[in-house]
């Protein structure tokens, strides 16, 4: 009896010791530095989050199969039950797609005519191809959407003691990761894509999970032309400078009021911004309000990104010989 | 082995949560797998070992969810002394186990809502949080409930297949549809 009660008190005792030690660890971690905590962060997240992202893929793998089986078996059962109805809002969407492509052509074209029009045409056949570097991309999977702000206003655990003024900007850490880092060749600045439309660009990059910052996020900042829809299709309209707002709707800025904007035009990224081989669609303008000599322009963005899977994360293999200049 | 099934089951908790988020995506209640490690800790190998397994719980869930680390760490680490030596005093029946699972995830759930208000800024609604808590507290002790009476099912071998034996007319009945 008095052996057992020992026992137990000793067991308590160590049980005691090791929290103590745990806690001691903890206020060690809320105490350090940001660049202590986000290596540690870091070397966590490469190696949770590519183990999460594989599991949820053989699940999903296996559903798909399960699902097929059973639909196969039932369809065996009832042949008289139609699988290929037509979705509305499937091709609804598809028909917004290739509109949207139809009057990016016409606007191009349209550009083209004018040039001509204007200065002549080339005596020289000019190549279809640019002399752009050539783009590839990076499939990843979006494997974590990082912690979504509750509210508004959030309060920082750091205040005027450590050099914080009022109207410093705030960079949030717990961005969405995709689940290929520098090992696929993914590179910090590089664009993310979803068909031909905008998602973000990479943040940072880990081992073998990169952080991206959506187009919405307050940092984002990219060159963007409107294409107005017209009766004879689509024409290119002003060009202004695309900033993330940390909400729904992104801001297009320095648009001058002399310009013609509209709501429900649409927003590409600008040929003069040489990141992209094609424009690509951003979103549509929701609302247009005059501001001084600028309009202030609200769009709507085209994706969410917790709405999406998988991304493609653009790159550019510079050819051999090309300068920095060109 | 304890330790051994202690270790797995953190890393199958850590890693199945995502498919357990969409398998459940539907429902309001749903388990909180990540949690499930805090009691399975607690009842394997209580003492130090769930100390220090409850702690690296603690800084995985505060990696994965930002922005500080820390918290997650103490209070993991000091709910699963706590549980310990609360568990520790009592006998071991299934139902004092079960009670002892669902106030540890209950806590945790709470202690978890804290410190995301704390972090990320908003307003604590203690009844509503409790509320929440006391569901997903309920559907995890719940799925670790079924998981430990099929181990023990599966670990009795032949013995449990005879043990099945007094029900087969009813589940003959069910199956035949009457």
């Amino acid at each position: 009896m008095f052996e057992s009660s020992m026992r137990r008190h000793s067991r308590t005792q160590s049980t005691l010791l090791a929290a103590a030690a745990m806690v001691a660890v903890a206020v060690t971690l809320v105490l350090s530095p940001g660049r202590v905590q986000r290596p540690l962060r870091s070397a966590v997240l490469d190696v949770i989050t590519p183990g999460q992202a594989c599991v949820l893929v053989h699940y999903e793998r296996g559903r798909e199969l399960a699902l097929t089986r059973y639909s196969q078996l039932t369809s065996g059962a009832r042949p008289s039950v139609s699988t290929n109805a037509p979705d509305n809002n499937s091709q609804l969407a598809a028909l917004e797609q290739a509109c949207r492509s139809l009057r990016l052509e016409n606007a191009r074209l349209r550009e083209e005519l004018s040039l001509a029009e204007r200065y002549g045409v080339s005596p020289v056949a000019s190549p279809v191809q640019s002399s752009r570097d050539v783009a590839t991309v990076v499939r990843a999977a979006v494997i974590s959407r990082g912690a979504q702000s509750v509210a508004a206003e959030q309060f920082l655990g750091s205040g005027h003691s450590q050099g914080i003024a009022e109207s410093d900007v705030v960079l949030d850490e717990a961005a969405p990761r995709l689940d290929q880092g520098s090992e696929a060749g993914v590179e910090s600045e590089s664009d993310v894509l979803i068909g031909r439309c905008v998602v973000g660009r990479i943040a940072s990059v880990g081992h073998w999970t990169s952080a991206l910052e959506p187009i919405t996020d307050p940092r984002y900042r990219g060159l963007a032309q409107i294409i107005r829809p017209s009766d004879q299709g689509g024409s290119f309209g002003a060009v202004g400078i695309l900033v993330g707002q940390g909400a729904e709707l992104l801001k297009l800025t320095d648009v001058p009021t002399t310009q013609s904007v509209r709501v429900g035009d649409e927003v590409y990224t600008s040929d003069r911004d040489r990141r992209f081989p094609i424009p690509l669609y951003y979103g549509r303008v929701v609302r247009v309000e005059e501001a001084g000599r600028n309009w202030d322009i609200s769009v709507r963005p085209a994706v969410r990104v917790g709405d999406l899977k998988t991304v493609a994360v653009l790159k550019f293999s510079r050819p051999a010989g090309k300068t920095l200049a060109e | 082995m304890r330790f051994f099934l202690t270790a797995m089951f953190l890393a199958a908790a850590v890693l199945l949560q995502p498919v357990v988020d969409q398998a459940f995506a539907g429902f309001e209640v749903r388990p909180n797998l990540q949690l499930a490690p805090l009691a399975i800790c607690v009842s394997l190998c209580p003492g130090a070992p769930a100390v220090i397994c409850c702690g690296l719980l603690g800084l995985i869930l505060d990696c994965l969810a930002g922005p500080q680390l820390g918290a997650r760490v103490a209070c993991f680490s000091l709910l699963a002394a706590l549980g310990s030596i609360a568990l520790g005093r009592t006998e071991e029946s299934s139902l004092r186990r079960i009670a002892a699972w669902a106030a540890i995830l209950f806590v945790a759930e709470m202690l978890l809502r804290i410190i995301a208000v704390s972090s990320l800024g908003g307003t604590f609604r203690p009844a509503t949080a409790a509320f929440e808590a006391t569901l997903s507290a309920m559907a995890t002790t719940t799925l670790l409930s079924c998981l430990w009476l099929a181990g023990q099912l599966l670990s009795r071998g032949p013995r449990s297949a005879r043990s099945l034996r007094p029900f087969a007319p009813a589940i003959g009945r069910t199956a035949s549809g009457d």
